[in-house]
């Protein structure tokens, strides 16, 4: 039945695009788009996505494994520079676009692995904080960093939160935390994200409802919450989730009646978002790349929307049966292929192609970053394109994927943030603990610096910065 | 591993009720050599258990929640919200029984929500039950999932609205509305043939919020309805009027939630019960009888709320939440991996709707036929259809599930293909994943860690999956404590089930082997293969103690305290005596643990 209305809501939707040529006009994408909260008068906003992958990479940590990931070398990136090892070293892929990379090698989680390193690794990446409970069902002690820039920049609005791959129900999602415990759920399926994106856009969805009985409805909804948050006997765990209501509903009415006319899906593969309208298409098995790729556009448009500043990205869980394709032929499940055996742990039997696919994997993986990155140069305004208004971050679960380790945890970060970041280079960080590094991207992202919330240490990766 | 010897039992709140919040890991003391003793309580009963020593006695009284109304899970009403929680956990970490996180959120503290918001599937019945629907409008399988973090899905604790949430309960709303009032048919059905909006808000008020609306909700409804005609402009006002009534009050809290808004330790109204039953129970909002028997006032008395509880239990459209309970148990929810074709073409995608239903089935026979846990672990009942049939070697036509009994190579719920098949590689079985899962669910012990992952390059061609597990986690390896008498004897005992759950009597040639010990309370217990060990888990204390410890859990939809657990060892003891599971429900669903208001400011 949903998929019924949304279809239809689609295809109006793209009717009316068709109608005044928007569909095939590329439009300036950032113009206009309102200023809110902690952004001073005259400040561009700037925008993070933060993305997450599994199973960690080939990265030379095993003594008889390839060095088949970083640069051969730290210091500058060139283009020429990076063409030279681009045949064995995936971060290669991206020398095109190496004067707007930063490379960050040195940097580790600060908890060792308890219990599945697979779910402790996804809970400490954007968290820096010791995973808790046990096993798979490990979470974070503390809020991630998307949350503390969302709360910074433009408070009672989630960060978008988005996933790629098929949710096996073993980990699933584990990146973003509101809290100690509180783990965000994320987006699956790009086609729900696009329809809830559509319904901000200027003539359709929900702005137009809105102005309709919609309203009525919120404030009816929010004068029943407000009525039993007066109520004097709510224990403290009941007003928060009453709360947590109530700004989830007013936060619909916020963004509706905030939204400028800057959003749109002028530059989105339309078709292909359709594509996985129906049913489970969003999870079928082989498609984790190509929804990857369009969950990083509907985050830019989501930005341009200003529906937030911040978005995080999870690629897969390890464990939930992703296969990839390498020459026409499908590979086993790269959970297994992490494995280097044909089990999910150690009991399959041996795969002597597994450090050889795994490394194709990775070269899979790094030509979805460099999409992001070309899509979106393409977003522009006078002051250049959205990588000159915010950052992409790219790590994983894992460092080293065959041992899990949880050292030199691979991070690629392209764009400037509004000139805050350092480009093309490649800088070792020396062994420091991860929250130095989240500390910094929340600056970048824009979060002030006497910010009272901060990750870890509270301390930050200077070297990372053009200056602070 | 490496928990701390525990030579006492462990009291709680004075009532000589050991803490029970203790797995078999830890009774018999994984990891090390400790003997453990604790006591256990029945639900207000002397009970004792030796659990060292295996030594029992029983005196009277372990049935416990039926012996009185003010009898609660584990205690009595007016101790219930006493200090003992904080007794307990206090003593239990001193012991180093409770592991480390035990404080905070992950201890297993209830909530005690007022406002437990309907899970995704209590949602669906919910609304084709509300708005007349011949099925669940399957609508909520594109919401924001809930993220699972502990056994059960409908845990208290963690259902909230996020934003993502909210979005999408409006759009449902707005969705729903629309296909009433576009449905003539429908729209009187919905509106029990009114056309009069105050009689309409009524009758689908009270229907939402399973209770009559209050004064100032009739109102303010009312004049939602009037402002439908000016804001929608259908030219139908009724029909405008109703679409905002319906996508209003699926938005409404009151709906949203199941909610306790009475004062604290007082018996819930009879709508809040209602309401509880039948969510617990059938996983939908009452009918129109049960709310007009709360009108009645049949369950403002004891007896009355039994009898309700009990037709609830004894009908045959309930039970639905139990059969989502055994699922969530065994973790059937997760997906099949996939297996190699070459060496199972015959297992294909489409063999695995018909697996899952055959599971659902079997539960709904467990659930309706009035059995319990003897019949979960050692049934012969199965569900086959003639796709199904040759992998368990017996002979069904047409593509229907139809009953069969299956011989004594496969008792129960362990030896079907839905559980097997899941717990196997594309080409193995999986006795580690097998033993584990069993040892969870059944048996109640959370593992600690991840499992081994050694260089599997060391294993030996010719290797039977048996030799080569042993070799990496039997004795003498650094996992050979928590392997040796506990994961690797339950998931051996399913090695003459290959990786898609056919029999088998070879691996790498040679017999497989199904024999071996396992540890429980009363020490170790030998055994030729799955239908014997299943035997003997099933006369196990602690697979009793652990059904009803997960029953409870379940029923209450929250985390467990030491007095709830108490309380279990007397529903275990139950059905021990082969009660069924609807008589522990009942049990469970009587006690005042269930009917009474209890948690409070936090």
């Amino acid at each position: 039945m949903i998929h019924k209305y949304r279809t239809s809501a689609l295809l109006g939707r793209r009717a009316f695009l068709s109608g005044t040529g928007i569909a095939t006009i590329g439009l300036p994408f950032l113009e206009g788009i309102p200023m809110r909260s902690a952004w001073a008068a005259g400040d561009a906003p700037v925008f993070g996505l933060f993305m997450v992958t599994a199973l960690g990479i080939v990265d030379g940590s095993q003594s008889s494994d390839p060095a088949a990931f970083w640069p051969p070398e730290t210091g500058p990136l060139t283009t020429v520079g990076m063409q030279a090892f681009a045949a064995d070293r995936c971060t290669g892929l991206l020398a095109d676009h190496a004067e707007r990379l930063l490379l960050v090698r040195g940097v580790d989680y600060p908890y060792p692995n308890t219990g599945d390193a697979h779910a402790e690794g996804f809970v400490q990446s954007l968290t820096a904080s010791q995973p808790v409970g046990s096993n798979s069902s490990a979470l974070a002690s503390g809020p991630s960093v998307d949350t503390l820039i969302a709360d910074a920049l433009h408070p009672g609005t989630d960060p978008l939160t988005l996933y790629a791959g098929m949710k096996g129900g073993f980990i699933d999602e584990r990146i973003s935390f509101d809290g100690s415990g509180m783990l965000r759920t994320a987006e699956a399926n790009p086609y729900v994200v696009y329809q809830r994106l559509m319904g901000l856009f200027p003539g359709s969805g929900v702005a137009d409802r809105h102005l309709g009985h919609g309203k009525s409805i919120n404030d009816t909804v929010l004068d029943e919450l407000n009525e039993l948050l007066a109520r004097p006997d709510l224990s403290g765990a009941d007003r928060r989730r009453l709360e947590q209501h109530f700004e989830a509903i007013r936060g619909i009415e916020t963004t509706i009646s905030s939204m400028a006319a800057a959003c749109s899906d002028g530059r989105l593969d339309v078709a292909a978002i359709e594509a996985l309208s129906e049913g489970n298409a969003f999870r079928r098995n082989g498609a984790i790349e190509e929804v990857a790729k369009l969950q990083v556009e509907l985050a830019a448009i989501a930005f341009a929307c200003n529906a937030t500043r911040v978005a995080t990205l999870q690629c897969g869980d390890a464990y939930d049966g992703t296969t990839y394709e390498l020459d026409g032929m499908t590979l086993p499940r790269f959970s297994y292929i992490a494995h280097r055996n044909y089990s999910d742990g150690s009991t399959g039997s041996p795969m002597p192609e597994a450090v050889d696919w795994h490394m194709a994997i990775d070269r899979i993986r790094m030509g979805t970053f460099r999409h992001l990155i070309e899509r979106w140069l393409e977003y522009t305004t006078e002051a250049g394109s959205l990588l000159d208004h915010g950052f992409a971050l790219w790590t994983n679960g894992l460092a080293d994927g065959y041992s899990h380790s949880f050292r030199n945890v691979p991070y690629i970060i392209a764009g400037n943030a509004g000139g805050r970041l350092r480009q093309g280079v490649y800088i070792d960080a020396g062994s420091v603990t991860n929250d130095r590094l989240l500390n910094t991207m929340m600056y970048a992202n824009g979060v002030p610096t006497d910010n009272a919330a901060a990750l870890g240490s509270g301390e930050f990766l200077e070297d990372m910065l053009v200056e602070r | 591993m490496g928990r701390s010897r525990v030579a006492k039992p462990i009291f709680v709140g004075g009532n000589a009720i050991a803490v029970a919040l203790v797995t078999l890991l830890e009774l018999v003391g994984c990891g090390d050599d400790t003997v453990v003793a604790t006591g256990s309580g029945g639900l207000g009963s002397g009970t004792h258990v030796d659990v060292g020593t295996g030594a029992t006695e029983t005196s009277a009284g372990g049935d416990g929640a039926e012996t009185g109304s003010r009898t609660t899970l584990g205690g009595s009403a007016a101790s219930g919200g006493e200090s003992s929680d904080s007794e307990g956990v206090e003593a239990g970490t001193d012991a180093g029984l409770l592991p480390e996180d035990f404080e905070g959120m992950f201890d297993g503290t209830p909530t005690y929500s007022r406002f437990v918001r309907l899970t995704h599937e209590q949602w669906e019945l919910a609304v084709r039950d509300l708005l007349r629907l011949d099925a669940a409008p399957e609508i909520a399988t594109e919401f924001a999932n809930d993220p699972r973090f502990s056994t059960f899905s409908n845990n208290e604790a963690y259902l909230s609205v996020s934003p993502q949430l909210a979005v999408d309960y409006q759009e449902a709303a707005r969705t729903l509305a629309t296909r009433v009032v576009d449905t003539p048919d429908l729209l009187a059905l919905v509106a029990d043939g009114t056309t009069d909006g105050a009689s309409f808000v009524t009758i689908f008020g009270r229907r939402a919020f399973r209770r009559p609306l209050t004064d100032a909700e009739e109102t303010r409804f009312l004049d939602l309805f009037a402002q439908g005609a000016e804001l929608i402009e259908s030219g139908d006002a009724f029909a405008d009027g109703v679409h905002m009534v319906i996508e209003s009050m699926l938005q409404s809290p009151h709906f949203l939630y199941r909610t306790e808004l009475g004062p604290e330790d007082e018996r819930l109204s009879g709508y809040e019960l209602a309401a509880k039953v039948s969510l617990a129970v059938a996983n939908t909002i009452p009918s129109d009888a049960m709310l007009a028997a709360v009108a009645d006032g049949e369950l403002d008395t004891e007896e009355g709320y039994r009898q309700f509880a009990q037709a609830v239990l004894d009908d045959p459209a309930s039970g639905r939440a139990f059969q989502s309970f055994y699922a969530q148990l065994l973790r059937l929810d997760r997906g099949f991996s996939a297996k190699d074709s070459e060496l199972f073409p015959e297992f294909t995608d489409d063999l695995l709707p018909a697996l899952d239903e055959a599971d659902r089935l079997f539960f709904e026979h467990l659930f309706v036929d009035d059995l319990g846990l003897r019949d979960f672990l050692l049934s012969p009942r199965g569900y086959v259809n003639e796709a199904t049939a040759p992998l368990y070697d017996v002979a069904v036509d047409g593509p229907d599930l139809r009953p069969v009994e299956f011989d004594a190579a496969r008792p129960g719920i362990y030896t079907r293909l839905g559980f097997l098949a899941r717990h196997a590689s594309s080409r193995e079985p999986e006795p580690l994943r097998r033993g584990i899962t069993i040892l969870e669910s059944t048996l109640c012990s959370p593992l600690p860690g991840e499992p081994f992952d050694p260089d599997n390059t060391m294993r030996q061609d010719g290797q039977t999956n048996r030799e080569w597990i042993e070799s990496i986690t039997g004795e003498g390896t650094c996992g050979g404590v928590c392997h040796v008498e506990y994961i690797n004897p339950l998931g051996f005992a399913f090695e003459n089930f290959d990786a898609i759950g056919a029999l088998r009597e070879t691996d790498q040639g040679r017999p497989v082997d199904t024999s071996g010990a396992l540890r429980f309370i009363d020490g170790l217990q030998s055994f030729a293969d799955a239908p014997e060990l299943l035997g003997l888990i099933a006369e196990s204390r602690e697979a009793h103690v652990c059904y009803a410890k997960h029953l409870t859990e379940f029923a209450l939809a929250r985390e467990l305290t030491s007095d709830d657990m108490a309380a279990a060892f007397g529903l275990a003891e139950r059905s021990l005596a082969d009660a069924s599971m609807k008589t522990l429900l009942h049990l469970i669903l009587s006690s005042p643990s269930f009917t009474t208001r209890n948690g409070g400011p936090q």
